[in-house]
This record gives structure tokens, C-alpha cells and sequence, in this order.
């Protein structure tokens, strides 16, 4: 959803989602037909590139930025990973504008989009996420959410999925 | 009724799509999909793959409609099962089942489009299969709730058009957003469209976007779906067809109004 908001250009508070849950095409895994999109190319060019950033900040020590700042956790980074894992597979999703960490060791990822649209999605927990979504003219808007790792699909029989609505 | 349906010797038609949705069965595993695949199905369907489950997708109607917060994640607390594809050896054919859902594809390979009065008795044929094996396994019959038809078009770059300029020759609905804007030129776009089936009866999605096939080296084509949802009250199985009747006769005159008569005489329209 969050998706095709971004891509309708259409950001509210309160969005008609009562066609139905899911209301839409089918979702292209239903397909034998595989397209590449453009926001596929663009997960496929900048994954490699935000894995690398995200390695990057793994090895930030205690004291990073000279004013005290904690050394990101292992485990959040891993799930920075998860979530940019499961992320690409929403084929509508497009990839963070910036990766950074947190003076309290958190790992965010952050979108800027048109309009001066900016969300973000902090780390705190392992496979936990803070969102914070601003927009001109509306309050900004808060929300958590917790996911289930990859790996844990795979160990269960891959029977999670985590889906942007 | 398909009789008086336009019809195509050539259609861009890559893929279609004939599912049905259920309440979800309460004992469902890969062990019991297995069990349907090699006790229900001939021999010819020989590969099978194991793929994330897809999500059940209602259409509400009426009343049923709200207004509500949509971002966010959807969280899935407990592990759910997979679903299973089933491909025939000539790889035209697929059959997908997981505990919400029965899906069959036709895929184009190298013969034409068989056309829906082909596609539908053999969906029905595969599904009764379906329904004894949920019976034997315990399960009870199905409660249907939602059927669904889709199909995808390919309009390959070098057919009908080459840039973005051609194609409202192909789609004449669509128009550029004026400006008075020097320099300003149109390169891409992406439409969805949404429409209501008759009195609630179902919902019609039209897709058009610009890709490629495959892989990034992979020609460039606009891809045109369509797909036909709706609820499904009654829960015997004329209900279920009289839904795909619907579906088709929706998409199957809305890809006529949508695309130009130019392009109907490239895919060879005979009616």
C-alpha cells in the first residue's frame, strides 16, 4: 500500500482501503510471466550497494562519530538486512534513499520521495521496526511493527511472509 | 456467450488465470499437497516447485467498504504453508494449490492461445480432482469465496510501437498531461485502472506498464492485465463458473474497447 501511495502520488491519513483486503491485480508470483520492472532493476542495482553500507556500518566502533555514540548491534544490523531482503521482494518497493546508524547504536533506513515525502524505518530491536512517516501538511505519523526473520522462514518451512501494505 | 465475444487469430495473450479462493483448510501441509500431486494428477504433470504462499484478495462491496489507516506491514505471527506448482511436461499447463486456493495457468509456449472454452472445462476437470482429494483428506467440502480470472498481454517494443509516443496508437483512452512547459517530454507512465462488474459483482483491474522480459537483457515490452475478481455467496460450482463467465466477458471486451482498431487488425481480429 505504502507503494502505491508513493506511486499515485496520493498521501493521507486515512486511505480507501475498503475495496477489499488485497483488493487488486494479482500478485505477479501467481505468474509464470516474469517482468522485470523498473523498480526491480532499481533493488537489483542498489542492493549490492546498501549490503555494502550496512557491512560498513557493522564495523562502526563505540564512539563512532567522536560524541559518544554506541556501535550499531550486530543483530540489528542482520535484520537491517532481513528487512531490505524482504522489502525487495515487494516488487512495487522501492530501495532506501539512505542508510545510516543511530548515536544509540539503531540502524535506520530512510525514503525521500516526491513532494517531500520522507519515511523512515528505525531498527531498535531485532526484527523490530520504528516508522515514522512525514508529510507537508499532515502530522507526522508513528507506528511499530515486529517481523519474522528470513532465516526463520526458511528453518519453518518458509511460512512467513512480510508484505508492504 | 462467447460466441458474441470478439476473437483473436493472433492475440498478445501470454497467460491466463483461472482460480478459485476457499476458507482456508485446516489441516493443509506440502505432505498433503504431494499426496493431491501423485494420487490425483495424471503423470504428465511431472515438475513441481515450492513457492511462498500468495495472500488471499477479497473484493467487498456496498456497505463492506471502509476508509482506514493502509500503511504498514502486514505481519504474519505463526508459519503458514507453502504453495505448490504443479507443471505439466509441455510447460503450457500449471496447477497451484496451497490451503486457500486452486490457480490454473496456461503459459504460452509454442501453440497458440487455446481460448476460455478450452481452459474452462479442463480448470474444472483439475479442480474436481481437487475437491475429492480435500474430501479424502478429511477436509470437508470447500467454502468458496472469491473467483478469479486473469489474463496477461505482451505488446513486445518493434510491434505496434517503438517509443512512448506510439503508444496512445495502440491505447487511444490515454492521453499526455498538457503543459505548457517547454522541453517537457512524456517518457513513461503506468496506469491502473479500477472498475466495478455490474451491481457488485466483481471488480475489474487493468494494468499497463513498460518492462522487461525475463531479465534486465530481456526485450522491452508493455504489459497488459487484466484481472477479474469477485465474491463468490453461493458456494456450488455454476456460481463458480458464472463468476469466470463474468471475468472473461469483462476482460475480454474491455482489451477490445481499450486497445485501437489498428492493433485489433495486427492481432488479427476476426469478430
Amino acid at each position: 500500500m505504502l507503494a502505491k501511495r508513493q506511486a499515485r502520488g496520493t498521501w493521507s491519513n486515512e486511505t480507501f482501503i475498503g475495496y477489499g483486503e488485497n483488493s487488486g491485480p494479482l500478485n505477479p508470483d501467481g505468474l509464470s510471466t516474469f517482468i522485470e520492472s523498473d523498480t526491480e532493476n532499481e533493488w537489483s542495482n542498489r542492493m549490492a550497494e546498501l549490503i555494502q553500507e550496512l557491512e560498513h556500518i557493522r564495523s562502526f566502533q563505540d564512539n563512532w562519530d567522536g560524541e559518544g555514540a554506541e556501535a550499531p548491534k550486530t543483530d540489528l544490523v542482520d535484520s537491517a538486512v532481513d528487512l531490505l531482503g524482504s522489502l525487495q521482494s515487494q516488487r512495487t518497493f522501492p530501495p532506501p534513499t539512505r542508510i545510516a546508524a543511530s548515536p544509540a547504536g539503531h540502524i535506520i533506513l530512510e525514503w525521500q520521495f516526491e513532494h517531500n515525502v520522507y519515511l523512515e524505518a528505525e531498527i531498535v530491536e531485532p526484527f523490530h521496526v520504528e516508522w515514522m512517516l512525514g508529510q507537508p501538511l499532515h502530522p507526522t505519523q508513528h507506528w511499530e511493527e515486529s517481523w519474522m526473520p528470513a532465516y526463520a522462514k526458511k528453518q519453518r518451512s518458509r511460512g512467513l511472509t512480510l508484505v508492504v501494505k | 456467450m462467447t460466441d458474441r465475444l470478439p476473437k483473436y487469430d493472433s492475440p498478445p495473450v501470454v497467460e491466463t488465470v483461472l482460480s478459485v479462493q476457499f476458507a482456508p483448510l485446516q489441516h493443509f501441509s506440502s505432505a498433503h499437497a504431494g499426496w493431491f500431486w501423485k494420487n490425483y494428477l495424471d503423470k504428465e504433470w511431472g515438475t513441481v516447485h515450492v513457492a511462498p504462499r500468495l495472500d488471499d484478495q477479497f473484493e467487498r462491496f456496498g456497505d463492506e467498504m471502509l476508509w482506514g489507516r493502509g500503511a504498514g506491514l502486514r505481519i504474519a505471527t505463526q508459519p503458514e504453508p507453502d504453495r505448490l506448482q504443479i507443471i505439466r511436461s509441455d510447460n503450457e499447463r500449471m496447477i497451484q494449490i496451497q490451503d486457500t486456493r486452486f490457480i490454473y495457468n496456461w503459459k504460452k509456449q509454442e501453440g497458440s492461445y487455446p481460448s476460455y472454452d478450452k481452459l474452462l472445462p479442463e480448470f474444472l476437470q483439475a479442480f474436481s480432482s481437487f475437491k475429492k482429494f480435500t474430501s479424502d483428506a478429511g477436509n470437508g467440502p470447500l467454502k468458496l469465496n472469491q473467483w478469479e480470472v486473469t489474463y496477461v498481454n505482451l505488446l513486445p517494443r518493434g510491434e505496434l510501437w517503438q517509443t512512448i509516443n506510439d503508444w496512445q496508437e495502440i491505447f487511444p483512452a490515454l492521453s499526455k498531461p498538457v503543459t505548457t512547459v517547454d522541453n517537457l517530454f512524456p517518457e513513461d507512465f503506468r496506469v491502473e485502472w479500477r472498475l466495478a462488474i455490474g451491481n457488485n459483482l466483481g471488480r475489474l483491474f487493468i494494468t499497463i506498464n513498460r518492462g522487461k522480459i525475463g531479465s534486465e537483457k530481456g526485450g522491452e515490452v508493455i504489459l497488459l492485465q487484466f484481472t477479474a475478481r469477485g465474491p463468490l455467496k453461493d458456494e456450488n460450482e455454476s456460481s463458480l463458473q458464472s463468476g469466470f463467465d463474468l471475468g472473461h466477458q469483462s476482460i475480454v471486451l474491455s482489451f477490445t474497447d481499450t486497445t485501437s482498431d489498428a492493433a485489433h487488425k495486427f492481432w488479427e481480429r476476426r469478430a
